[in-house]
C-alpha cells in the first residue's frame, strides 16, 4: 500500500512538472497588454544616443556621440541590441543598423548577442568596431 | 480539326490550372506591421507597411518614421533605400539581409520547421512531446559565443514558442507566436511577443502586431513593384561615402 502511494505521488509530481513546463509555452497576453497600456509613450527620435528610454527604433540616422565609450555600447547593445542601436552609436552604415530590424533583431537576436560578447571581451579597445560598416562587426 | 480542338482544350486546361494554382499561392502579401517596445515602463512604437512579392521574393517596406523611407530587399540581399522627401537613394548588398531571412518568407512558404535556424548553422539535437506540444532543441554553431541552445516549441505543427538559452539555467530571450490566422496556403501569427531578459533582472518586451493582411495573386498595393525615380540622387553621408 505504501509503495502504491509512493508511485501515485511520483506520477502526480511528474505530471504536474510536465503541465507547468507546458504552460510556460503560452504568454499571459492580458498582462502584457496591461503593461503596454500603463507605459508612457516616448519619442521615436532622439538626438542623444545615450538616452536609453527615447532612442529611435527604425529611423535611418541617429546623431553620433563624438567619443565612443565601450560601456555605453555594451549597455545599448543589452537594452536595444535587437534594433541595432549600439551599431548606430558606434557608427556604421545606415542599412547595417536597419539590418538588425529586418532580420528580426539581428537574426533573431543572435547578432546583437555576439556583439555584446565581443564588446565585453574587447572593452579596452573597441576601435575596430567604431565606424565598422560590416553587418557582422566582429568578422 | 478534332486535334486542333483537343489542343485548344488542353491549352485552356493548362492555363486554368496554372492560374488557379498561382491564385492559391498567394503571391502578393501586404500587411501593416506595428512594433512596440516596452522598457522600464516606457514604450516606443513604430508602424511599417510591408509588401511581400512571394514570386520574386522582394520585400518592400514603407516606414512611418520621422524621416519616411522605403526599403526594398530581394533574395540576394540587394537593398535599396529611397527617401522620398529628399529624392535620395542608397544601394547596398548585404547577404544577411536577404528577403529569404525575413520571418514573413518562412511563414508565407510554410518553412516553419526551424524558422531559419538551420540556415544559421543550428543543429537539431532532440525532439520530444510535452502534452500537445512538440518540443525541439537546437544546438548553436560554435562561432556563436554566448548562446548554447534554442528551444522551439510547436503546437498543431506551428511554432508557438522559442527560447534562447545561454546555458541550461539561463534564458536570454523568449518569443511567443500567437493568434495564428489561416490563409489559403499558409498561416501567420498576428502577434509575436518577445521578452529579453537582462542581467539586472529587468526585461524588455517587444510586441509585433500584424494587421490588415491581404493575400492576392496580383500586386494589389501601392508599393508592390515600387520603382525608385530615375532622377533620385545617391545618398551623401557625412563621411562622404
Amino acid at each position: 500500500m505504501k509503495k502504491l502511494l509512493l508511485v501515485v505521488i511520483l506520477f502526480t509530481t511528474i505530471l504536474s512538472v510536465k503541465q507547468a513546463s507546458a504552460s510556460s509555452y503560452s504568454v499571459n497576453e492580458q498582462a502584457i497588454d496591461q503593461l503596454f497600456v500603463n507605459a508612457v509613450e516616448t519619442s521615436m527620435v532622439s538626438a542623444n544616443a545615450t538616452d536609453l528610454s527615447s532612442l529611435a527604433t527604425n529611423v535611418p540616422t541617429i546623431a553620433m556621440a563624438p567619443q565612443k565609450d565601450a560601456v555605453v555600447a555594451i549597455v545599448l547593445d543589452f537594452f536595444l541590441g535587437g534594433l541595432g542601436i549600439h551599431r548606430f552609436y558606434l557608427g556604421t552604415e545606415t542599412l547595417t543598423g536597419i539590418g538588425y530590424i529586418l532580420t528580426c533583431g539581428g537574426i533573431f537576436g543572435i547578432v546583437p548577442l555576439v556583439d555584446f560578447v565581443v564588446l565585453i571581451i574587447d572593452n579596452k579597445d573597441i576601435s575596430k568596431y567604431v565606424n565598422n560598416p560590416k553587418f557582422f562587426m566582429w568578422n | 480539326m478534332k486535334q486542333i480542338f483537343q489542343g485548344i482544350f488542353l491549352f485552356l486546361g493548362f492555363l486554368f490550372i496554372n492560374v488557379t494554382l498561382h491564385a492559391q499561392q498567394g503571391g502578393y502579401i501586404s500587411l501593416k506591421q506595428q512594433t512596440e517596445i516596452l522598457e522600464n515602463k516606457k514604450k516606443i512604437s513604430n508602424e511599417v507597411d510591408l509588401f511581400y512579392d512571394n514570386n520574386k521574393q522582394i520585400i518592400t517596406k514603407y516606414y512611418h518614421a520621422a524621416k519616411e523611407f522605403i526599403l526594398i530587399t530581394n533574395s540576394l540581399g540587394e537593398i535599396k533605400t529611397y527617401y522620398p522627401a529628399s529624392n535620395e537613394v542608397d544601394y547596398k548588398q548585404i547577404g544577411e539581409l536577404s528577403s529569404k531571412r525575413n520571418l514573413i518568407y518562412y511563414f508565407a512558404n510554410n518553412l516553419t520547421n526551424d524558422l531559419g535556424l538551420v540556415d544559421e548553422g543550428f543543429n537539431l539535437t532532440s525532439n520530444t512531446y510535452e502534452n500537445q506540444f512538440y518540443v525541439t532543441l537546437w544546438k548553436a554553431p560554435s562561432f556563436l559565443t554566448g548562446i548554447e541552445t534554442v528551444k522551439m516549441v510547436f503546437e498543431n505543427g506551428l511554432p508557438v514558442y522559442s527560447e534562447y538559452q545561454a546555458s541550461k539555467k539561463k534564458i536570454i530571450k523568449k518569443t511567443y507566436y500567437t493568434n495564428y490566422k489561416d490563409f489559403t496556403q499558409f498561416r501567420l501569427p498576428l502577434k509575436i511577443i518577445e521578452i529579453s531578459y537582462l542581467p539586472s533582472g529587468d526585461s524588455i518586451i517587444n510586441r509585433t502586431l500584424f494587421s490588415n493582411i491581404k493575400v492576392s495573386s496580383s500586386p494589389d498595393g501601392k508599393y508592390f513593384n515600387f520603382k525608385i525615380p530615375d532622377d533620385a540622387k545617391p545618398v551623401v553621408t557625412a563621411k562622404g561615402k
